[in-house]
């Protein structure tokens, strides 16, 4: 039975915060919080200096549509590991993701994004806005769960 | 067998605006115009989504980044489509745009030193849109398949977000 998360993470998240132990392309998560009916939120002030923007594109930085989706997969995958460290999280599959509007250097992401699961998968359901909170990017993300010691 | 590139990295840079180190594709083996390209994307551990990883990182965290995987077959697939309309003499210029995907599935992790090989279909062209569909190997692994990719062909000056609007995001 999918069930909503609803655990309160504000601890777990700070330390989650600490190091990131698998490739990115940038850190795409500066500050994560819960909202009071369990959704999770992620932000990131986006930076002229971000990693890889001196190619996207050269002169006309522009913040790539994967790196909102990275934005939302960073924010689950920590989730998830911060719930149980010993389960070996992965992104199996993008069952849909839509881009409205682009983010530009000094935008602000905000993504909003609600997590169910069950015993070996999560399923990530995410809305990303700007500044002006109009959303730019919506997705819907699953993970393989591998096996875990803890709850 | 293999098979001389039919576009390296030269002719890339002339069909896209993308540049290091976000350009995610290597050379390109094969081009049927409208139809078809089979495109590689060489992973190593030199590139920056690496450099952060401590000495003690577990092998599995060496995984390549499923956004850059996305990032590259999206790359192929466009490569696709401007070699297509420069073909035909139309406008290659102006910004690529990520409207929407669906129905994307990793199969199996891709790590540094493997040759990540794109095959991307264009299953419709109507004006600055494109549909794409792709599946991708690693030698005879199959380590990715997308069901739907739109691409949108944009000037930059139309990407503000307004609202009500949909403009996309760069690919």
């Amino acid at each position: 039975m999918i069930s909503t998360l609803s655990t309160d993470l504000g601890a777990v998240h700070a330390r989650s915060e600490q190091r990131l132990d698998f490739a990115v392309p940038l850190r795409a998560v500066e500050r994560t919080w819960t909202g009071e009916d369990g959704e999770l939120f992620a932000s990131k002030l986006v930076r002229q200096d971000d990693p890889y923007l001196e190619g996207h594109y050269p002169g006309a930085p522009i913040f790539p549509g994967v790196f909102t989706l990275e934005a939302a997969i960073q924010a689950v995958t920590r989730h998830l590991t911060a719930l149980d460290p010993t389960r070996r999280i992965r992104l199996h599959r993008i069952a849909s993701v839509r881009f409205r509007a682009p983010f530009f250097p000094g935008d602000e992401l905000t993504a909003r994004i609600r997590v169910s699961y069950e015993s070996d998968s999560a399923r990530a359901m995410c809305k990303v806005f700007g500044d002006e909170g109009t959303t730019r990017a919506s997705m819907t993300l699953e993970f393989a769960l591998g096996p875990g010691g803890a709850s | 067998m293999t098979l001389p590139p039919l576009l390296g990295i030269a002719d890339l840079k002339r069909l896209l605006p993308h540049r290091h180190p976000i350009l995610q594709v290597d050379r390109v083996l094969a081009i049927e115009e409208g139809k078809s390209i089979v495109a590689e994307k060489a992973v190593t551990h030199s590139e920056p989504c690496y450099s952060h990883l401590p000495d003690d990182a577990a092998p599995g965290a060496y995984a390549y980044p499923v956004s850059l995987l996305l990032e590259s077959v999206g790359q192929a697939g466009c490569v696709l489509w401007m070699h297509t309309r420069e073909a035909s003499g139309d406008p290659t210029g102006g910004s690529l745009i990520f409207g929407s995907a669906s129905g994307l599935t990793v199969h199996a992790p891709v790590y540094p030193g493997d040759v990540v090989r794109h095959e991307a279909h264009l299953t419709s062209v109507k004006g600055d849109t494109a549909i794409l569909t792709a599946r991708s190997h690693v030698d005879d692994r199959l380590v990715l398949t997308l069901d739907t990719m739109i691409a949108l062909q944009r000037e930059v000056a139309d990407l503000t977000p307004q609202p009500g609007t949909s403009t996309g995001s760069a690919i």
